[in-house]
């Protein structure tokens, strides 16, 4: 004040400068707000879709594969499709493959039990009294105990809170590692690789992110959904001899290849 | 009129889904489609007559029914005329009411009467049901929102019309230019509003869209009338 006696104080609050910056860090913390809901979206939608997915699993229904002994292409795939998920979210999936009369494990390529006729109750084998619902949600009690095994290792905590988090590894009941074969153990040891490599890409984009300061949430993840697909490599095809071309110049020919000698002929005449 | 019927489970069957045709047509009458009178106030008998197999059981694949919006409708739902846009389309369309028989709904029913409701070039598809959705089957309700809007009743909700209990206010949808008149005289944002749930019965059975504004009608002892307005959130 003492520093500035020429300049009247106006009674005015100033009006032009203040609210301008308040409006600036409201818009940005508006945007902010909108892409973690944008990002929630993203990662329930995720969810849904891996639940659809699912509903109809097994995909390879061979006669040599069972629940308890699944197709290595199946188990890779539940486990990559279920780590996000919630328990909730797994009792959805049990209800909607119920829904498509399949046995609530997802790795059960049977038919869900039909007690028939009767009450809400039933009488187990055991003497146990349960809810006929809960008794036909699997083909089996080893398969309820197998699904249940996958529940209990899914988080509470809601999905976009641990998105950015590959730790989540999710095993399977009697997971037999001794009986399976070569091409088994491979696809397991590349599910466990990529694993891996999500991991270190995870760890080194928030390496990355914390050195440059910024604190965007979701933004290298899920922009684009990459697939990879390996590309069938065969071996080129047996390079036929040309058909049909000019046979002017077939005493040149030596099994069938033409000899590059003549170029150099040519260049020798030159000089 | 309940009384004298034969009391087995048939006709009780025949009742509440002549209960709940009679609720579908006056909700969807409510929401100013064209339906004739006589197609919303039709009596047991004639349902009896119409939708009913010899042996008494209904015939539930004759349940369905179609509308077309009304004028005045079509007038609500106009978005206002601007440069840009001088010639604005209504964002309603005709709609398509199915009362569904599958003993359990799943994605895949979902799916089906979405496609059927979509590639018929209905903007709205009704679906009532006997058994609850599962929970992934509403999930992906939404996904198809932007092109058709679906929803979804349990017969068991449309046994009597909740609009027709003295509890219940008289909700009047607002058009556009209303609801931009009413912001105007209250000098309010939309979000200085009351709200109203989109999940809240009655506006689920007026198919309240969000940010759309109902005008609530109480009776009031001391006023005579009273009028409040909810946004729909």
């Amino acid at each position: 004040m003492a520093s500035k006696p020429s300049q009247p104080k106006g009674i005015l609050k100033d009006s032009v400068s203040p609210p301008n910056e308040p409006k600036q860090s409201a818009r940005e913390i508006a945007i902010h707000h909108a892409t973690l809901l944008e990002h929630r979206k993203q990662l329930e939608s995720q969810i849904l879709d891996s639940l659809i997915l699912l509903s109809e699993y097994p995909l390879v229904r061979e006669t040599s594969y069972n629940a308890s002994n699944p197709a290595p292409s199946d188990v890779s795939d539940f486990k990559a499709n279920v780590r996000l998920f919630q328990p909730s979210d797994y009792d959805d999936l049990i209800e909607e493959r119920n829904v498509n009369e399949l046995c609530g494990y997802t790795l059960c390529p049977k038919p869900r039990r039909q007690t028939g006729s009767g009450g809400e109750w039933k009488l187990t084998n055991s003497g146990e009294i349960v809810k006929r619902k809960e008794l036909e949600k699997w083909c089996s009690q080893q398969c309820a105990r197998r699904a249940l095994f996958v529940k209990v290792q899914l988080n509470e905590t809601a999905a976009w809170e641990r998105a950015g988090i590959p730790d989540i590894q999710i095993d399977l009941l009697d997971e037999d590692k001794s009986a399976e074969t070569e091409a088994d153990r491979t696809a397991r040891k590349l599910g466990e690789l990529k694993l891996e490599d999500q991991r270190q890409a995870a760890r080194d984009s928030a390496a990355l992110a914390m050195e440059r300061g910024d604190n965007r949430i979701g933004s290298s993840l899920d922009k684009v959904k990459v697939t990879l697909k390996e590309k069938d490599v065969k071996a080129p095809s047996e390079m036929a001899p040309p058909v049909g071309a000019d046979h002017s110049e077939d005493h040149l020919v030596i099994d069938g290849f033409k000899a590059k000698l003549p170029e150099k002929q040519t260049g020798e005449s030159g000089v | 009129m309940i009384d004298d019927l034969p009391n087995d489970a048939k006709s009780k069957e025949v009742v509440r889904l002549w209960r709940a045709w009679r609720t579908v047509h006056e909700m969807v009458a409510d929401r100013e489609y064209e339906l004739a009178e006589d197609e919303v106030t039709i009596s047991l008998d004639r349902f009896r007559d119409e939708y009913c197999h010899p042996d008494g059981t209904v015939n539930r694949a004759k349940l369905q029914f179609s509308a077309r919006p009304s004028d005045s409708m079509l007038r609500k739902n106009t978005p206002p005329a601007t440069a840009s846009n001088p010639d604005p389309v209504p964002d309603c369309g005709p709609i398509w009411v199915e009362f569904l028989t599958d003993k359990q709904f799943g994605v895949g029913q979902i799916r089906q009467f979405a496609k059927y409701t979509i590639s018929n070039n209905y903007k709205t598809g009704i679906m009532v049901t006997h058994v609850p959705l599962s929970p992934a089957a509403r999930k992906s309700l939404a996904s198809v929102e932007n092109l058709a809007k679906i929803e979804c009743f349990l017969e068991d909700d449309l046994l009597v019309n909740i609009t027709h209990h003295e509890l219940v206010p008289r909700h009047v949808l607002l058009s556009r230019e209303e609801k931009i008149a009413l912001l105007k005289r209250y000098r309010l944002k939309e979000t200085q509003l009351p709200r109203i749930l989109q999940k809240d019965p009655v506006a689920r059975y007026l198919g309240l869209k969000r940010g759309q504004v109902v005008k609530i009608i109480r009776v009031s002892e001391t006023a005579g009338r009273y009028a409040s307005y909810r946004l729909c959130v």
